[in-house]
Order: C-alpha cells, then structure tokens, then sequence
C-alpha cells in the first residue's frame, strides 16, 4: 500500500509456542462445557419463564380486568379492590400510574394464569420479598402460570421507571393455606 | 504555521487571543486529543457530582436531600453524561494522540474532520447540561423507555433535549469513526501489518467499526421519538398500534455495542500497559486480537439479554441467554492473557500499572455478575434492582474508568513531557479502588434483598440504610480520589520530573520520539520490522532527532467548528420552536461544509 517494500513473511502458519498451545485446547474445551450447559440448564433445569406476551389493547385490558374485579371481589383496601379468584383461573393484574390494579387474594398450592400489562406506560413487576420481575408494558398481555407455594403477604414493587410516582407504586399480593373466600363473603 | 518545526510563542495579551484561536482552529490530532482529554473529564468530573448528590439522597431510607423530580433528572443525566460525554470522549482522547503516534503516521486521515467532531462533541455536551439551565434536564433514564418519552406522558422540554443532545453526539461519533477507519487501514507505517500493530491500535479499529454501525441504529430510535414528540407520528404510540417494544429493540441492538464501545479502548490500553510493566510481551498477542474482533462481532447477537423480562417467550430468552454466555468467552480469554503475560515477567508497580491489574480484578468480578445475568431465570432475580447496578459499575467503572486512569498514568509524560506524582498517584488509586469497592460491593446484596433501580427513597422497613450508607461513603471515597488526581495534574505541570522520549521502556512506536512529540510526529517515519518495534533487534529504522528537510504541516482552520456551531443551532431552534433559527443553523453548516471542501490545502 505505501512503497515497493516487500511485505514481510506471514507467520501464522508457524507453530506457536507450546503453552500457547496448552492454552488455547484448555481454553476451547472449556467453551465446549460452557456451550453444553446452555440446552442442559433449559431442559433439565426447565428454569424459563413460561410465558410469552401477546398483543393486547391497552383498553380492552383494562375493560377485562375491571371485569374480573367485578366478578371476584371480596372487598376493598385504600380504593383498591381486593380479589378472591377461584383456583386454577386467569386472574388480571393492571399496573397503571401509579397503582396495581386488584389486590389479589390467591391460594397456596394452586396454580393460576397471571396476566400482566399496562394501562400506559412500562412499569416493571417485582414480587417482594422472592424477587421475581417481570416487566408490564402497554399494548402487551404478558401470561404466566404461576404456582404460589409458601403463604404471606407480598409485595408487588414497580421497579421500572414510570415518572414521579414510580417509588409509591406498591401492589399487593396475599397468600393463603386452604381455599380463599369466595365473593360475597367475609374479607 | 505552513513549514514549521518549532512553536514560538511571544509573550503578551495579544499572544493569549492568538493562542485561544491555534486552539479553535486547531487541526493538530494531538491538541484535539488534549482538547477532548480536558473537556471529557470536566464532564467526568459533573457526572461524579451528580453521583454524588444521588448517593447522599439515597444514604438513608426517607432522606429528603433532592425531590423526586430533581432525582429523576439526577440518575439521567448521570448516567448520559458518563457513557456518553466521560467514558467515550476520554477514550477518543487517546485514539486522537495516540494511534496515530503508534501506527507511524504524521496526523489522521481527516484532520479537519477529526477538529470537527471535537466541537460537535463539546457543544452537544453543553448543550444536553444547558437543560439544567432550563430546569428541565432529561428525566426518564439514560435509556429513555418508550412511551414515558412520549409528549403525553412526558410533555416538557427534557426529552426534547435528550433526543436532540444524543442525535448531535452521534454526529460526532460517527465522524470520528469514519476517520479512524481510514487512518488505521491507510496510514500505517511501512511494514507494519495489521498483526504488528499495538493492541491499543487493534482494539480502537474494532471499537470505530462498532460505532460506525451501532450510532446508526440509535439515531433512528431518536428519530422516530423525535417525529413522535415534534410532528406528531405514531412509531411509539400504543392506541394507534404503535409498539412500546420497538424501542426496546432498537436501543438495545445500538446499547448492547455501546458498552463494548465503552469497554474494549479500556481493554486495549491494558494490553499495552501490561507487557510494558512485566517486561514481557502480550501473552498470546494473536489471541487477543481475535477475541477483540469476535466480541465486536458477536456483542450485535445479544441484545435482548436486557429484555428477558419482557416476555419474549422462552426461545427468545434460550437464544439470546446461549449467545450472552458465548460472547463471555474471548471477554475471558483476554483475562487469562493479561494475567499469563505478567506471569514470570519482571513486574513494575507503577501507578499505571495498578490500575491496570485493578482493572483485571474489578473486571472480573463485574464480568462474574454479568455472566450470572446471562440466564434467563437468575436475571428475573436481579434485573431492575441493585444487583444490575452493581455489576455495571464494576465494569464500567472498575473496568473502563480504570483502564482509562492506567492509560492517563502511562501517556501523560508523552503528551505534556512530565511524569505525573508516583506517590500521589498510588494514594489516588488506592482512594478509587477501595471506594468503588465500597460503594459498588454492597449493591449486589442491596439489589438481592429487593431494592429497585431509579427509586429515589426507600423504606426503612427494608433494612437497607447501612449498606446504603457503605456505599454512600464508597461514593465519597472516589470523589476524594478524583480530587487527588487533579492535585497530581497541577503538581505535574511544574514539578513533575520532565520524561525522555521513553520514561518505562515501552515497546511501540510513540516511545522512540520525544516527549512531547514534535507536532509532525515523526522527522522520518520508520520502517517497522516487529511487534514490538522499540524492544526487538531491528525492530524498527532509527528516527533521526531532526527531519532532513522541513516538515510540511498543514495550518489550521476555522471551517470544522463553525461547521459544529451550525448544527447546534439546529439544535437549539429544534428546542425553541423556532423554524427560523434551525434553517438559520443549516445555512451555516452548508456554507461550511461547502468552503472547507475548497478550502486550498496551501495557506
């Protein structure tokens, strides 16, 4: 490129040195491991999240899970709504500035479908104290089959940025041995 | 200034206007690397007292230093200023003195180009912190998620000055790509081939690949929130089917490059610094090499590692979790390369060489925290809290910081012609490793226990304050650092030991002139044989003291920075509403960029 300089000898064809060597076979069997404990983790730990997110109008979302409010409710806490779904249904949480939308009332041992989304903007689902998270965004239902399997009261925390009220978003979600009370009875 | 060997300065007030202007019109690439050097860390220096502030805030739980709003502008602007006014900029101050010192090259390809990206950097900068001035600075993160950024939801001028700051930093980082990519590939020294440059070289060639690529994809994120915001469009509107995730995407495809952007200038002084101080050359130099190429390669295949929680589904998630733990390899290998180079070497504690191996030891337990977030079902653990600070600061800061002060420490005798204080700077790289640690350390165990990201209080029901504090006091520790660093600099302009041409015994090019060099670099340039040109037996042709004829160098010109001036008028008409002034701004910058295309090269 610059004069009539003879361009010097290549040199990759020569042997390197012999812990070059010793390294680099060290080094691929180790990426060999690492590679193989990806499908392994996925299929013999079956640690993934289930779901997936659908697309979903953020209105009709929301028409859905007042719905299910309705449907469920056992009564009512600060102006939200407290919720008793029976076991094993699709039961709606609604994140919205700056609020979780019902309190929800689950049973230990029993499997539900929970849906996630937002009536505006990002918010992020984190379970307090396990430290799940989940993020809940506008315009996607994002469904998971959950099995809450220790009883107590936990705490959902918005833990994705939405404006000035995101550190007061607190939700709730409280886990009970045996069969929650249906509506229309005691709270 | 058109045959020139020495500077002669003639003392005077007038003489400070004509020196002021040598500087404003500057084409020299080692005065634009001084000039982005002094201008990065001034930046550095606002984005740690934002820091700062945010750390008081958060020392204990219900602390009422700064409101909400206040907190919110805080962690943005924190972090933009650091990615993209500290880290960026101080790496290209060491792309613009040094590569072409150690490629054997007179000036980069583009010296009017290259001025011209430092003026669009500097008033991009001012103009992103004039929004203080405003009392509207950015306030929805540095990653600005959609549809918060929207005009519903976000209806002031801060967006309006984050989309149109980072589109006008972009410019200059583009530029700046370009014209790296052509100096390296065209203006090496004869008989040095791509695989006897220095690895600093090699990593800065990799690094100007990915900015040319990955500015790109973000400045059409910003663009499309800019029509959304100014002209009303729909890209991130969910009632008019617009997607929140299309954001998402786009900004990570360029942000998962971008911290390799941020990291591999850091990795490439260290491997230079290294064999320097263990006497020994780069430990499977090739290696390094390849790993440097592979992770600009395989860091565009990872993206979505920030969205595991977003729902994906878990294909997505098994893809993208076995592409993060891939690219965690070669990131690896450099650490066993580093580590093998100064095995059975000679090794030098100096300053420079701390930082150095502090960034091998903070890199990786940043890269152990990274490498854990890599799977899906660990990452809905820590993501959104602590746990994700922790592990970025640690690189970032223990890794990119470092390796940049451990490259200040080694060149700083090359580009001023002093030593900086050997013992200062030992007590300002204890004060910064011991206070990163302090105060990053304690936020893996904070974000475990449950505390989220961007929150500006906590409860005191969840027994956080005294990490909190730790980490307060961590914070505060690496300000101290900070300061004595800058004590170091002032104490090095009058009574630092003035260097030779080779004060450590370095083993590439920029070592066999002086110190500083003559501004045409090299009276000769060298034909190079080796690797390692200054250590090996003919490793290199001789560099005469003085050229055997004058140097021609080309004069300076005014053409780059008004061109900048005019696309920040752009800029600020876009914020002022006021079409008027952003067509006032391209005039300007059409009449530039039109008179310097004929600007005669004779002056």
């Amino acid at each position: 490129m610059h004069t009539g300089i003879v361009s010097p000898k290549g040199v990759w064809w020569v042997k390197a040195p012999k812990a070059e060597r010793i390294w680099v076979m060290i080094a691929f069997a180790w990426c060999m491991v690492l590679f193989a404990m990806m499908p392994l983790w996925h299929y013999r730990g079956g640690q993934n999240p289930s779901g997936i997110r659908h697309k979903v109008d953020p209105e009709a979302y929301e028409a859905r899970t007042l719905e299910f409010v309705e449907q469920y409710r056992v009564g009512e806490e600060s102006g939200i709504a407290v919720v008793a779904p029976p076991p094993g249904s699709d039961i709606y949480m609604l994140g919205k500035m700056w609020q979780w939308i019902p309190v929800l009332k689950l049973q230990a041992g029993v499997s539900y479908t929970l849906h996630l989304s937002s009536s505006d903007v990002n918010h992020g689902f984190n379970l307090f104290p396990p430290n799940i998270n989940f993020q809940v965004v506008p315009g996607y239902d994002y469904a998971l089959r959950i099995t809450p399997n220790e009883p107590g009261d936990y705490k959902v925390v918005c833990n994705e940025f939405c404006g000035i009220g995101h550190h007061l978003m607190l939700g709730r979600i409280i886990v009970e041995e045996g069969p929650v009370v249906a509506a229309g009875g005691i709270q | 200034m058109a045959t020139s060997v020495a500077h002669q300065a003639p003392g005077g007030p007038a003489a400070l206007g004509s020196r002021i202007w040598s500087w404003v019109t500057t084409t020299d690439h080692k005065r634009i690397g001084i000039l982005y050097g002094v201008t990065a860390f001034a930046f550095f220096l606002l984005g740690g007292l934002e820091a700062l502030i945010i750390r008081l805030q958060l020392a204990s739980s219900g602390n009422t230093v700064v409101s909400a709003e206040a907190y919110s502008q805080l962690f943005t602007m924190h972090g933009t200023t650091m990615v993209f006014l500290a880290i960026m900029p101080l790496s290209a101050a060491f792309f613009n003195f040094i590569i072409p010192l150690q490629i054997g090259a007179r000036d980069v390809a583009f010296p009017r180009l290259n001025a011209f990206s430092y003026w669009v950097f500097l008033l991009g900068g001012l103009f992103l912190n004039a929004s203080f001035l405003a009392g509207a600075a950015p306030n929805a993160g540095w990653f600005g998620y959609a549809n918060l950024t929207s005009t519903q939801y976000s209806p002031g001028l801060n967006i309006d000055f984050w989309v149109l700051g980072l589109q006008v930093l972009g410019v200059a980082s583009i530029a700046a790509g370009i014209n790296f990519i052509v100096t390296i590939i065209n203006l090496r020294a004869p008989g040095m081939t791509l695989m006897r440059m220095p690895v600093f070289t090699w990593m800065s060639l990799v690094t100007q690949f990915i900015i040319v690529t990955a500015f790109p994809v973000i400045t059409v994120a910003l663009v499309f929130l800019m029509f959304d915001r100014f002209f009303g469009t729909t890209f991130y509107s969910v009632a008019a089917g617009g997607d929140v995730l299309l954001w998402q995407h786009l900004f990570w495809l360029f942000g998962h490059p971008e911290v390799y952007i941020l990291i591999l200038p850091a990795m490439g002084i260290i491997s230079d610094v290294i064999p320097t101080f263990s006497r020994k050359p780069l430990f499977g130099y090739a290696v390094v090499v390849y790993s440097g190429l592979l992770i600009g390669i395989l860091g565009w295949g990872v993206w979505a590692h920030h969205m595991f929680q977003v729902g994906l589904g878990p294909i997505a998630d098994s893809v993208f979790s076995a592409t993060t733990m891939l690219i965690a390899i070669p990131t690896g290998v450099k650490i066993f390369n580093w580590i093998a180079t100064m095995w059975g070497g000679k090794i030098k504690f100096t300053t420079s060489m701390l930082f150095a191996v502090g960034f091998i030891a903070m890199f990786i337990i940043g890269g152990l925290s990274g490498v854990m977030h890599a799977s899906p079902p660990a990452d809905l653990q820590q993501t959104d809290t602590y746990f994700v600070v922790a592990h970025f600061h640690y690189v970032l800061f223990g890794g990119a910081m470092l390796g940049i002060f451990a490259g200040i420490y080694f060149w700083w005798p090359k580009v001023t012609g002093r030593l900086l204080s050997e013992r200062i700077g030992k007590l300002h790289f204890w004060l910064t490793i011991i206070g990163a640690n302090l105060s990053f350390f304690p936020m893996h165990f904070i974000g475990l226990l449950g505390m989220p990201r961007r929150i500006y209080t906590y409860d005191p029901a969840l027994g956080l304050d005294t990490m909190n504090l730790v980490a307060t006091i961590g914070a505060f520790t690496m300000g101290l650092g900070a300061l004595v660093f800058v004590v170091n600099v002032v104490w090095s302009r009058k009574r630092g030991t003035p260097a030779g041409n080779d004060p450590w015994g370095g083993a590439t090019l920029e070592w066999a002139i002086s110190s500083p060099p003559p501004v045409y670099n090299f009276s000769v340039i060298p034909e190079v044989r080796s690797r390692l040109p200054m250590w090996a037996e003919d490793g290199m042709t001789p560099v005469p003291e003085t050229p055997p004829s004058p140097v021609h160098v080309p004069a300076g010109s005014y053409w780059p920075a008004l061109a900048a001036t005019g696309i920040i008028v752009m800029a600020i008409g876009a914020i002022l509403k006021t079409l008027l002034i952003t067509l006032g701004g391209v005039a300007v910058l059409v009449v530039s960029i039109y008179a310097w295309s004929f600007e005669p090269f004779e002056v």
